[in-house]
């Protein structure tokens, strides 16, 4: 079997017991109660701790917040010497494996790992030696979706293992598998014991005396006991020991090489579920239908094109921006892209292509079949016109569209929200959009005006949604 | 303290501005005579409070993006709260005014009425989301949302440039409109006492709010 440990520097230039995480005074509060309550804790560099305690006592915040997926109320976290706010700088050195497995489902497992790598900047030979350690060669390219809970929580190992972190965040690693894959991860924490620092949680006292030097025991967001597993109480971490050096690291992904990486993954995973061209194309049949028959003065009239156009073009976007999110949230997916120290502006950029490439693809079939059933005729040369109105309207759609799912979808009231905060602020669009296609269609000739109203909304909300869509991803 | 001296005297100047605007500002708007234009002095003054209100809870909510402090957030969220029943009177002393001017209650032709209810669709948005809102992060997510919003305040503010409107002029600047200046300033500055009060007093709801527990809090 190949190894996953990690081609590193030789750890005899890592002084004995330098620390590799440190908690200085750290709270994170959900509202009035505080999770993790004052924290302040060093963990050697190497060592494999354990941490126990009842549901709620703060196991899983505390492995997220050394993970950079939540932020501290107060106080501090470094990782080998590496603030978490410096992303780029501790992302490539932790790895988390948490209760969601973080994978896409219409991705194969292969696929997963090759997103997660080049998101990580790491060479794409690392995916099979993971695939092989894990012992999913044989089911790799199947999609994610097909696996079981125990081989799915098998990649998710590979995920977390795919970069060789110095520093390795368990939840509960074994729960869910079956002896055999206990088994691997046995072997497999055995093998990195001494050079990768390894957190895990556990409710069983017998695996924290199998697999840690130390344990630790939360108590209502408190640490109130470590030791070792059999003599609970003793040798205390050093908690004025230096940080262990950082050793250079692949950088993850910049903006665009990130934004370039989601744009791919995103209409991969559109062409194979549909979700929003399928559902559009059915609705733009019935309406053109529906409204043809209803409405005869509707036959050769351009506006009407225009209008039942745009009907379609919001519907679109209202629900393929829904159902793209909740790929993306259905197993905390976005979150395993976001750890991977990637660009959270790239992430936003590259979505926001893919639904606009979805969005034009989907308008421009709209409009040739409305155009078609109601018997109105495109002018000659009104193409070129319609694509750049058409192009600029969707990007503005799906610029300010894309942040606002995610906001909707995480309040309880869910996509219910989403028309209403995402259609007021779309109505530039709207009226630009129905004005630009109907002038088009009547007379051939492109309005100036409207245009520059859907390239000023356009770039406007592409640029602050830019700046703000870092906050609204955030746990 | 401080507050209830703004918000009184506030309400004071108000008075003042009623008096003056009643005994001394011209009834005649867009040549029609008729004392239901006096409605002007309060519609605008209280569209513009609530405007730059908005920009106030832009503000605040990009200096809470930057840095999270609750006190930025409840700044937002109160100036937002504030500004929107500022809007819902704009609305409504505009509706007034176009039912005796117009013989209409609403004109969807018109680009300032129409923008300005989107206005006040977009905020009302934010109000439901936070409704709602428990964590840290459902706070920053809803000043993203804002910062967002503040986008349609300016189109509103200059869409009668923006577009020709049928109904609608500019407001201050037309042809056809005789302000009583010292009247309008009185009532601008009475309505932007009273709204810096409001909004102190709503600071100070969601400053207590932190002591109680998300699920016992009454929804406002």
């Amino acid at each position: 079997m190949t190894s996953l440990l990690p081609a590193r520097p030789q750890t005899s230039t890592v002084p004995a017991r330098a620390v590799a995480v440190r908690l200085e005074h750290v709270t994170k509060a959900y509202g009035a109660r505080p999770a993790i309550d004052d924290v302040s804790l060093t963990i050697p560099t190497g060592s494999s701790v354990a941490l126990v305690g009842a549901n709620g006592a703060g196991k899983s915040t505390l492995l997220a917040l050394l993970a950079g997926l939540l932020r501290p109320t107060s106080g501090r976290v470094t990782v080998h010497g590496c603030a978490l706010e410096q992303r780029r700088e501790a992302s490539p050195r932790v790895g988390l494996l948490t209760h969601q497995t973080m994978l896409y489902d219409r991705l194969t497992g292969r696929e997963n790992l090759v997103l997660h790598a080049r998101l990580r900047g790491i060479s794409l030979h690392r995916v099979d030696m993971a695939l092989e350690q894990v012992g999913l060669v044989a089911a790799a390219d199947r999609p994610a979706g097909s696996y079981s809970h125990g081989m799915r929580k098998r990649l998710a190992l590979a995920r977390v293992q795919l970069h060789e972190p110095d520093v390795l965040l368990l939840d509960e690693p074994f729960a869910g598998l079956d002896p055999d894959a206990q088994q691997r991860l046995a072997r497999l924490l055995a093998a990195l014991r001494g050079t990768t620092t390894i957190l895990f949680t556990t409710h069983d006292l017998a695996t924290a005396a199998a697999h840690a030097d130390e344990v630790l025991q939360l108590d209502a967001g408190r640490v109130s006991r470590a030791g070792h597993p059999e003599d609970a109480g003793a040798e205390p971490a050093d908690p004025d020991g230096a940080s262990a050096p950082a050793a250079p690291r692949a950088r993850p992904a910049g903006m665009l090489r990130t934004a370039w990486i989601v744009f791919r993954k995103d209409l991969t995973v559109e062409a194979r579920g549909r979700a929003t061209t399928s559902a559009v194309l059915i609705l733009a049949g019935l309406l053109a239908v529906v409204l043809g028959m209803a409405f005869e003065p509707l036959a050769g009239n351009p506006r009407a094109v225009a209008g039942v156009l745009w009907v379609l073009v919001v519907f679109a976007a209202l629900h393929g921006l829904t159902r793209s999110f909740d790929e993306d949230a259905h197993d905390d997916a976005l979150r395993g892209v976001l750890l991977t120290g990637a660009e959270p502006a790239g992430v936003y950029l590259g979505r926001v292509a893919s639904a606009s490439v979805v969005l034009l693809a989907v308008a421009l079939a709209a409009l040739g079949a409305v155009a078609v059933l109601f018997a109105v005729p495109f002018p000659s040369g009104a193409l070129p016109g319609l694509l750049v109105v058409l192009a600029l309207a969707v990007l503005g759609l799906a610029a300010v569209g894309t942040v606002l799912t995610v906001i909707a979808r995480h309040s309880p009231l869910g996509e219910t929200l989403l028309p209403l905060l995402l259609l007021p602020l779309a109505v530039p669009v709207l009226l630009a959009g129905i004005e630009s296609v109907a002038t088009l269609l009547e007379t051939g000739a492109l309005d100036g005006g409207w245009l520059r109203i859907l390239a000023f909304y356009a770039v406007g909300m592409l640029a602050a949604s830019t700046i703000v869509f870092e906050h609204t991803v955030e746990g | 303290m401080r507050w209830r001296v703004i918000g009184g005297a506030g309400l004071a100047t108000l008075l003042v501005a009623s008096a003056l605007i009643a005994t001394q500002a011209s009834r005649q708007f867009y040549g029609v005579d008729h004392p239901v234009n006096l409605l002007f002095y309060f519609h605008v003054s209280v569209a513009w409070v609530g405007f730059a209100g908005l920009a106030v809870a832009a503000v605040a909510s990009a200096a809470y993006l930057r840095r999270p402090l609750p006190q930025r957030s409840w700044v937002a969220q109160a100036a937002v709260r504030v500004s929107f029943a500022f809007l819902t009177l704009t609305l409504m002393t505009g509706m007034v005014w176009g039912r005796y001017i117009w013989n209409s209650w609403w004109e969807w032709s018109d680009i300032r009425l129409v923008t300005a209810l989107l206005v006040w669709f977009i905020y009302a948005g934010y109000l439901v989301y936070h409704r709602e809102a428990k964590h840290a992060a459902d706070y920053r997510r809803g000043a993203a949302f804002c910062v967002l919003a503040f986008v349609s305040v300016p189109i509103t503010v200059a869409s009668t440039r923006l577009w020709q409107s049928p109904f609608h002029g500019t407001t201050m600047t037309g042809d056809s409109v005789t302000i009583h200046l010292p009247a309008f300033l009185l009532a601008l500055a009475g309505m932007s006492a009273v709204y810096v009060y409001l909004v102190a007093l709503r600071r100070q709801v969601h400053a207590a709010d932190q002591f109680i527990p998300a699920s016992e809090r009454p929804r406002s």
